[in-house]
């Protein structure tokens, strides 16, 4: 992935010149996604959850690796689902790292959403329930529930027989229920 | 841009807010490494940290650890001193890790040259100092940055910051007065000895009564770190041989740089300097 001036997002987050600059030219390429991804999950939260994500993923700079051809999308993804994860564990938007950076930790007021923690409350509870799946049944049951795709098109995203598929999504929505007893 | 515009108006708003964060959380860096942390202001910290032999009387193996410790601090003349450090700034504000390797002379002009890297190893910034003149390596052009040879620097007095400051703290505390031995302890397999001075502590070698590790207090980090814990992982002094001296320059590391003189000093008098 390249902008006009040739760099990457693995150059941009190597983080030679101007640092801020840099890291606001990822944003800039990536927030749109980064929200879409909240958004579809837990949507009075997406924007609190989408700044939580970018704060971190500077203060975690230097973990970056460049696996996908210089994209840190696939890293940033990585960080949403942490964040989505740790706020889940502790049923309130995760604040931490736009603490540390002295950044605005109630977007969602902005936006219009009064006491988010509560309205998304089901939604916590869910994103900690699939947390708890084994790893391969949770992408199944998030593709189907959340990202609602069909059978086959989880089954190409997962390399899988779309009947294999259909099975762990019923595996993983059986085990849902049963925790949920 | 309509990325942007398809935002809710709050994260439009955060752009700006999260740059001038991150230009905050640079300048708040800058100032830490301005002040020495996880070496020189850590040092400075401890100044009550000392003991002289008269302090310990009748505990020979108490005295002949600080006794022996100052010696390992003490620089043969003009010799160089490699470390290769990495210091762990811990507080409210989480957890920072720096790590450098460092060359250093230890009598005038104080050449020096230091490498840091990241978490993950990789090299971070290379720079030197030559006959008191900053220096600045880029390895993506191969350029050496330093300043116009007409601009006049002021003379240097000693390291003005790195390794060099941090052991002659070490050095100039322990002949103070307050340490004490703490008796014995690991460390990643090496045995040895923790002296103690209030909240501070010194870990050296049992063998060589070399540093291997520094806690101290830290101020002036606006609240955000209150411990910094330097452990030494090389630290050795070499003689001022051709092959010893090649290591505190860039232009010898580098034989291939191209020199640029583009480096500007604020206050410092002369043509590029003003």
């Amino acid at each position: 992935m390249e902008i006009a001036d040739g760099r990457t997002d693995a150059e941009l987050l190597r983080g030679r010149g101007d640092e801020a600059a840099a890291f606001t030219e990822l944003y800039r390429r990536h927030v749109e996604t980064v929200h879409g991804w909240f958004r579809h999950r837990i949507e009075a939260a997406a924007s609190d959850l989408t700044a939580e994500t970018f704060a971190q993923a500077w203060l975690s700079r230097r973990r970056f690796r460049d696996q996908r051809d210089g994209s840190a999308l696939p890293w940033l993804l990585g960080v949403a689902r942490n964040v989505l994860r740790a706020s889940a564990r502790r049923h309130r938007v995760e604040t931490r790292a736009r603490a540390k950076l002295g950044l605005p930790v109630d977007l969602a007021a902005e936006d219009g959403y009064a006491r988010v923690d509560e309205r998304v409350s089901l939604s916590w509870d869910l994103t900690q329930a699939l947390d708890e799946l084994p790893e391969h049944e949770r992408r199944a049951v998030e593709m189907r529930v959340v990202d609602e795709l069909a059978y086959s098109e989880i089954a190409a995203r997962l390399a899988i027989q779309p009947a294999a598929a259909r099975l762990r999504v019923s595996r993983g929505l059986r085990r849902l229920r049963q925790e949920d007893r | 841009m309509s990325t942007m515009e398809r935002l809710p108006t709050s994260l439009v708003r955060f752009e700006s807010q999260l740059e001038d964060a991150i230009r905050q959380e640079r300048a708040r860096r800058r100032r830490l490494l301005a002040a020495g942390i996880g070496t020189v202001a850590v040092a400075a910290a401890i100044g009550a940290f000392g003991l002289t032999v008269s302090d310990l009387p009748g505990d020979e193996p108490r005295a002949s650890a600080i006794v022996r410790t100052r010696a390992a601090l003490t620089p043969p003349e003009g010799a160089i001193l490699h470390v290769v450090e990495r210091t762990t700034l811990t507080g409210p504000g989480g957890t920072e890790v720096t790590r450098s390797e460092t060359w250093q002379q230890s009598t005038a002009p104080f050449d020096e040259r230091s490498i840091s890297y990241d978490e993950a190893g990789a090299v971070g910034r290379e720079l030197a100092t030559a006959d008191g003149r900053p220096e600045a390596y880029d390895p993506q052009t191969n350029t050496i940055h330093t300043t116009a040879p007409d601009v006049v620097l002021p003379p240097r007095t000693g390291p003005a910051t790195g390794p060099q400051r941090l052991v002659r703290a070490m050095r100039e505390s322990i002949a103070a007065g307050e340490a004490r031995e703490d008796g014995r302890v690991t460390i990643e397999g090496r045995d040895a000895i923790r002296l103690v001075a209030g909240d501070n502590a010194l870990v050296v070698d049992a063998r060589t009564f070399e540093p291997i590790e520094w806690t101290s207090s830290v101020e002036g980090t606006g609240g955000m770190y209150d411990t910094a814990t330097t452990r030494i992982e090389v630290y050795e002094w070499l003689p001022a041989n051709d092959e010893h001296t090649a290591l505190l320059s860039l232009a010898a590391q580098h034989p291939g740089a191209t020199v640029v003189t583009d480096v500007t000093i604020e206050g410092v008098d002369g043509p590029k300097g003003q």
